[in-house]
């Protein structure tokens, strides 16, 4: 169905049709060419009044009409309904502070029930439901309901990814629902300028377990030592009780704190070696209960089991027993490190001692796939590798010239180097190169691993920033091509036939 | 009147072409004029003046007071004293200055100009006294008669004042005639698009003037094409419109009374033994002045 922006511009096109029409109504004589002596027409001669009756009306006129409708009609702005209408989209802001309490209710919640509201309201038949940050996540509702909204919500503390939706396909309107905890939207809202606003939200007072950390002290008795982080994301001063305590129920730490809004506090512990998870909670509960406690396990701050093959050197048993994220493990422990001294497929670290080793040509450099253990510098004359060594199967950490000192095969690492030889055992880059290779294989650092859990800082914050609703009603919720270009070329197109024909007409000079 | 001061001007003409047509025009003329005493040249041409120019065998029929009596008697054969013709040394430039010289473009009016100046240069190279007149339906202006260099100077800014109305004036050879006189020459410079009997005026000219030179500029737009279909013309001269019916069939009759015009013009001239030169706007004034010249060249003595 056609319609048009604009329907009073039509009328205008009319009239300025039937202006053309006016205009055109008497036919007129062409204009005069001067000549230098008209007494050489005499022959050919009419009169004005005789020759009136041979001039044809300018048929011209009909085009020029034409154009001067269609002109008006594409400033009518004319658009084909289509019959899929383009829903409503609404945007959900779908942070964590939508699992607030406000009032004994749950933002989603709330949130919800004020957008299916709204949209009710509005007489918006359909809606599609977009997340704000989880791209692509959407709902499209007929008959958008409140709990099938609020089923729908599922807030994250992915950060809001603002997409650009003026260059989305055009919609039946935008809307935007947010609690406005996040105040990074604002800056998206000025872009979009949605047409509605639906807000929720009251509450402004959250104090959150931020983070929980731990680490094994470097000269202390064995266990760790660690703190647990205290925010005060609301606008007031908060009153907690901080308690922490391992899986077991043991408490590690109990104490009432005074937190400053925006501030962070930090409270050391230590906890026993055996401990294998701790929990930090505040109370009294808050708005957000969610971010009322935080969990850390310990697994991976502990030492490694590692088995070490019997037959390799001297050297390397001591450097690998001194290493403090190790720990030393029988032959038949499953789940341990192993480090394997002669050729053994199955041992994450194969260190070759089958010589003859010799003197290496060219200075060793590490390949840039190694990491961190291109930190470790190792000097041509410390250095000998083995006569076979040769380019095998896997990718080349250390080389030295066209010779492979140390690669890797898929998870395993493969050492051609004399490990035996004094002159590299006896200086400092050796255990750091034992070190770097076993952080590689066990993939994290074991000499000093600090463990943590935090949250972002930004999902902390509940209390709301108030934007202002724009109120704009909600545009035709139907699906209609525009057909305002189409229309200019159509005038355009018999601008050209008009000035075709009128070049045609034209005396040739 | 409304001038159009963009159709004319002088500022294109090179004096070194004025001066390249005089030695042609000494070439054309060389063994064909006398010398008079001092510095002025006469033409060759015998007449009613009073200087003598020869002596001719007495032939019967001729006027037997010619009869020089004295010298007859020292020679075997009566001879008659021949005088030269000084009436005929001056000579008027005319210069058709109606609306239909600057129309349908600019070109003839320039070329107008430019053979006017050219004329009055050769002439005054030659010794001859030469002036110049701008005619439409009456005299527009008047440059007298003189000799030499001031008069080339004074008819160089007299042709540079000049220009033709764009729309009012026609052009009447007969208008001339005041100005001229038995012993004064004059060369006509016009389009002679004229629906009246050009026979008649010419002999109200040849009646008043000595001898009489014409030289005509036709333009290819005399006769536009106006195309197929109701056309109307305006006359340039006398502003009256004319509707027709059909362009293309009006121009073919407008042509064919062009042709017929042309061809009366180049009869009549010829039985008054009138020197005619036909000039294109689009030739070169020097080539038309060269023709012209030509054409007017008496014969070999």
């Amino acid at each position: 169905m056609l319609e048009f922006a604009y329907p009073a511009v039509l009328l205008g096109a009319a009239a300025a049709a039937g202006a053309v029409w006016w205009l055109y109504r008497r036919p007129e004589l062409p204009p005069a060419t001067g000549v230098a002596a008209a007494f050489l027409w005499h022959d050919a001669e009419r009169t004005d009044a005789e020759a009136s009756h041979l001039v044809r009306r300018d048929r011209r006129w009909v085009l020029r009409a034409a154009i001067a409708v269609a002109i008006g009609t594409a400033v009518a702005g004319p658009r084909w309904l289509t019959s899929s209408p383009s829903p409503m989209v609404v945007w959900i802001d779908d942070g964590p502070s939508l699992l607030a309490v406000d009032d004994g209710v749950v933002r989603a919640e709330s949130l919800a029930e004020r957008v299916a509201a709204k949209l009710r309201e509005a007489a918006v038949p359909e809606a599609e439901f977009r997340s704000l940050r989880q791209p692509g996540r959407h709902l499209r509702l007929d008959r958008p309901e409140a709990a099938a909204i609020r089923a729908w919500i599922a807030p994250t503390e992915s950060p809001p990814f603002l997409p650009l939706t003026g260059s989305a396909p055009a919609t039946g309107g935008i809307w935007l629902a947010t609690d406005g905890a996040d105040g990074r939207i604002a800056s998206w809202i000025e872009t979009v300028r949605p047409d509605r606003i639906v807000q929720t939200g009251s509450e402004t007072e959250n104090v959150a377990v931020s983070a929980v950390a731990v680490r094994r002290p470097w000269d202390g008795p064995p266990g760790f030592i660690g703190f647990v982080e205290i925010v005060n994301a609301g606008d007031g001063v908060a009153h907690r009780a901080v308690r922490l305590s391992e899986a077991s129920g043991a408490e590690i730490l109990n104490t009432e704190i005074v937190i400053e809004p925006g501030q962070t506090r930090r409270l050391s512990f230590q906890i026993e070696a055996d401990a294998t998870r701790i929990r930090a909670t505040v109370a009294p509960a808050d708005a957000l209960s969610r971010d009322d406690s935080l969990e850390l396990s310990l697994e991976a701050a502990r030492p490694i089991a590692t088995i070490v093959d019997a037959a390799c050197g001297e050297a390397v048993r001591a450097a690998l027993a001194a290493h403090p994220g190790l720990r030393m493990a029988d032959a038949g422990r499953s789940n341990a490190l192993r480090v394997a001294c002669h050729p053994d497929a199955t041992a994450d670290i194969e260190l070759h001692r089958d010589g003859p080793f010799e003197a290496v040509a060219d200075p060793p450099a590490w390949r840039a796939i190694a990491g961190a253990l291109r930190d470790v510098r190792l000097d041509r004359s410390w250095v000998r590798v083995g006569s076979t060594a040769r380019a095998l199967d896997g990718e080349p950490l250390l080389m030295a010239g066209d010779k492979t000192l140390i690669r890797a095969e898929g998870g395993r690492i493969v050492s051609d180097l004399d490990l035996d030889d004094r002159k590299l055992t006896r200086r400092p880059a050796f255990p750091a190169l034992l070190s770097g290779l076993l952080d590689r294989v066990a993939g994290r650092a074991l000499l000093d691993p600090l463990v943590r859990s935090e949250r972002a800082a930004d999902s902390l914050r509940i209390a709301p920033h108030t934007f202002t609703d724009p109120g704009r009603p909600a545009p035709i919720a139907s699906a209609a091509a525009p057909l305002t270009l189409p229309t200019l070329l159509a005038a355009l197109a018999l601008l050209g036939l008009d000035i075709a024909l009128g070049v045609r007409s034209r005396p040739r000079r | 009147m409304v001038r159009d001061s963009s159709a004319g001007g002088l500022t294109d003409l090179d004096l070194r072409d004025l001066t390249a047509l005089g030695r042609i025009a000494d070439l054309l003329f060389i063994g064909r004029e006398g010398r008079t005493p001092g510095a002025a040249r006469r033409r060759l041409r015998a007449g009613h003046g009073e200087e003598f120019l020869d002596h001719q065998s007495y032939s019967p029929g001729t006027d037997a007071r010619l009869l020089d009596w004295r010298a007859s008697a020292r020679l075997p054969d009566p001879v008659i004293r021949r005088r030269g013709d000084e009436g005929a040394s001056e000579w008027m430039v005319c210069l058709d200055n109606s609306a239909s010289m600057a129309a349908p473009g600019p070109r003839r009016w320039r070329l107008a100009l430019h053979l006017a100046t050219a004329f009055l240069h050769v002439l005054l190279r030659h010794g001859h006294t030469a002036g110049l007149l701008a005619y439409s339906d009456n005299v527009d202006a008047l440059c007298p008669p003189g000799r030499g260099e001031p008069q080339f100077r004074r008819g160089l800014a007299f042709l540079d004042r000049l220009a033709p109305p764009r729309a009012g004036a026609a052009s009447t050879l007969s208008a001339c005639a005041p100005h001229l006189r038995p012993r004064r020459s004059a060369i006509l410079i016009g389009d002679f698009l004229m629906d009246g009997d050009l026979a008649v005026e010419l002999d109200r000219l040849r009646a008043s003037s000595g001898e009489l030179q014409l030289v005509r500029i036709s333009d290819a737009e005399d006769v536009p094409d106006l195309g197929r279909g109701p056309a109307t013309i305006e006359d340039a001269e006398i502003g009256s419109r004319l509707s027709l019916s059909d362009g293309e069939t009006a121009r073919a009759v407008a042509r064919r009374r062009l042709d017929e015009l042309d061809a009366a013009l180049v009869t009549a001239c010829a039985q008054r033994r009138i020197p005619l030169t036909h000039c294109d706007s689009s030739m070169t004034w020097l080539a038309c002045a060269v023709s012209h010249l030509r054409a007017a060249s008496p014969p070999r003595a």
